[in-house]
């Protein structure tokens, strides 16, 4: 506990620069679905709030260093910090992501990774490669939800949430530990039981 | 908590759960089960409200848009009937059975075939028109004795060869302590339930285990609506019953006012404390029958109290609170807290009688 209260502080400010579209929103109060010419950053004047309210959001550099990666506890805690709110509002996380590729049609699979060497190695890393404090881990039910459809209870396919394909087969892995060990509840098919089999036989 | 430890490794499993073999001689459940009164009153007992009872399962299907279709009255009611065929399906009440006895037993003994195989070899008939609980199983060790199978290598044997959707071949560990508990207090009683009856066949050790543990935590957290309208409410209400231990559901039922209910549950307790099992050649006894006449009136007057003066109501009502009363007098544990109950709502009820008589007679006057 002692360590995720000394990440606090640091946890208020964004994680990532880009994501800041849903913030700029959020924070202007605007209904509006954000422009993608919002720009990379917005400015920590907007993200300042009314005089007298909480300690401000701050902006962080970029940081493309995963070779530590963050615990699932910090994760957790994350998905329902203020920082996370402001950069993603209510939405999922891959909500905002677009991938670039060549022409209209995009590649049937997304790319392989987007961490080579321990760092960030592309200019527009997949939302669960993006934001270091996203750990797919089965213990991460606020964030698998979000990977999960709300009409079938079927998990989403790359085409929709743009993950990579590394962080798709982490996606997969969590979903399986998740019904293993029962933190994410799901239907089963109804058993129809034939009542003649269990019946004691008749004395 | 060493010995819950114990009840989670299934190849040790063969007879210690207690939960259905209490007392001096131990009951089977299955003797009373299957009787068409129980489950007629497991049935009643349940909400049976149709939005969750048809509530869709999310498995991974591909939606279908809603159809409008034009009907007559004929087509109405025959499709009325069809829904009540329905939800008799949907509320099927998973079996409740005592644990299982072991069953391996040597067929042969060939002390010449040790050493030719250095792991087991197993044998299954895949006719598929046999029951997966009659099929024949059987294992060769390496010493050369050919034996039936346990109960566990059947059920991995039997998920292997002819799977079932939802069912995995080793036990989910979330079937295991803590994870089970914390599935429990977080609530899920439904999806842990749900996922029991797919998983485990209902003589299982471990089915029993989940299942009495999840009831339990219900009945400490009262939390019965959550299992209301599901087909697991009426293994809820079986296990009370069968344990004697009604008296919170009795207590629900009756701040919920719903006194029909808790006559049913009342007539149940009484129909599983009987020294004989229930066949249904037996008449019923002339106690059950002015019991069934408490709540069959009651029901009667159900869909007419509206319209019917408030002095026929109070008589079925006052046959129910008879017999509530006379449970409550004689073999209930929580006695002061259930006669408080009882006692509120005979207050409102009078209330209530005294604000229609009123209403009325200000209507006539007007």
């Amino acid at each position: 506990m002692q360590s995720v209260l000394r990440l606090a502080g640091t946890m208020l400010c964004r994680s990532t620069a880009r994501p800041c579209l849903s913030a700029g929103a959020a924070l202007c109060q605007s209904a509006a679905r954000p422009s993608p010419s919002a720009g990379l950053r917005t400015s920590a004047v907007a993200l300042a709030g009314p005089v007298g309210a909480e300690p401000p959001l701050e902006l962080r550099p970029l940081n493309k260093d995963r070779s530590n990666p963050v615990p699932v506890e910090t994760s957790i805690a994350y998905l329902q910090s203020a920082a996370y709110r402001a950069t993603y509002g209510s939405e999922p996380v891959w909500r905002s992501y677009r991938r670039n590729h060549k022409g209209h049609i995009p590649p049937r699979k997304t790319r392989r990774t987007c961490i080579r060497g321990g760092q960030l190695s592309t200019g527009n890393p997949c939302p669960a490669c993006r934001d270091e404090y996203l750990v797919l881990d089965y213990r991460n039910v606020a964030l698998l939800r979000q990977f999960v459809s709300e009409s079938t209870g079927e998990i989403l396919d790359t085409s929709r949430t743009g993950l990579c394909q590394v962080k798709h087969r982490e996606l997969l892995a969590a979903m399986t530990k998740a019904r293993e060990y029962g933190t994410l509840a799901f239907d089963v098919p109804f058993r129809v039981y034939d009542y003649n089999e269990y019946k004691p036989s008749a004395a | 908590m060493a010995f819950r430890r114990l009840l989670s490794f299934n190849h040790v499993g063969n007879n210690f759960c207690r939960k259905y073999c209490q007392g001096v001689a131990s009951r089977d459940p299955s003797l009373y089960f299957f009787s068409s009164r129980v489950q007629e009153l497991l049935f009643q007992l349940n909400d049976r409200q149709h939005d969750l009872v048809f509530k869709p399962r999310k498995l991974g299907q591909k939606l279908d848009a809603p159809q409008y279709v034009f009907m007559t009255d004929e087509d109405l009611d025959k499709e009325r009937r069809r829904i009540e065929q329905c939800l008799r399906e949907k509320l099927q009440v998973p079996p409740v059975l005592g644990p299982r006895k072991p069953i391996e037993r040597v067929l042969a003994k060939d002390p010449r075939l040790e050493g030719l195989h250095d792991s087991k070899l197993v044998c299954i008939d895949i006719s598929p028109d046999l029951s997966d609980r009659k099929r024949m199983i059987t294992v060769r060790e390496p010493d050369g004795t050919l034996r039936t199978a346990n109960w566990h290598e059947r059920g991995r044997i039997n998920q292997i060869f002819l799977p079932v959707d939802g069912r995995t071949v080793t036990m989910p560990k979330m079937f295991e302590e803590p994870h089970l508990t914390e599935c429990l207090d977080r609530e899920e009683y439904v999806s842990v339930l749900d996922r029991a009856c797919v998983q485990f066949e209902p003589d299982d050790p471990d089915y029993i285990r989940v299942t009495s543990a999840t009831y339990d935590h219900v009945d400490a957290a009262r939390l019965y609506e959550r299992l209301q309208s599901t087909r697991h409410f009426g293994a809820l209400a079986f296990y009370l019953a069968w344990h004697r231990r009604i008296d919170n559901l009795l207590l629900y039922f009756i701040q919920l006012e719903k006194l029909d209910q808790a006559v049913k549950l009342i007539h149940l307790y009484r129909l599983l404390r009987s020294a004989e099992p229930i066949s249904d050649q037996t008449p019923p006894t002339r106690q059950e029958s002015s019991q069934s006449d408490g709540f069959s009136s009651s029901s009667e007057s159900g869909p007419e109290s509206e319209s019917s003066s408030s002095d026929s109501d109070s008589d079925s009502e006052g046959v129910q609170l008879d017999i509530i009363r006379d449970y409550i007098e004689n073999a209930s544990v929580k006695r002061p807290v259930l006669e408080l109950a009882l006692q509120n709502f005979q207050h409102l009820s009078a209330e209530r009688r005294r604000v229609e008589r009123e209403q009325r007679r200000a209507d006539g006057r007007q």
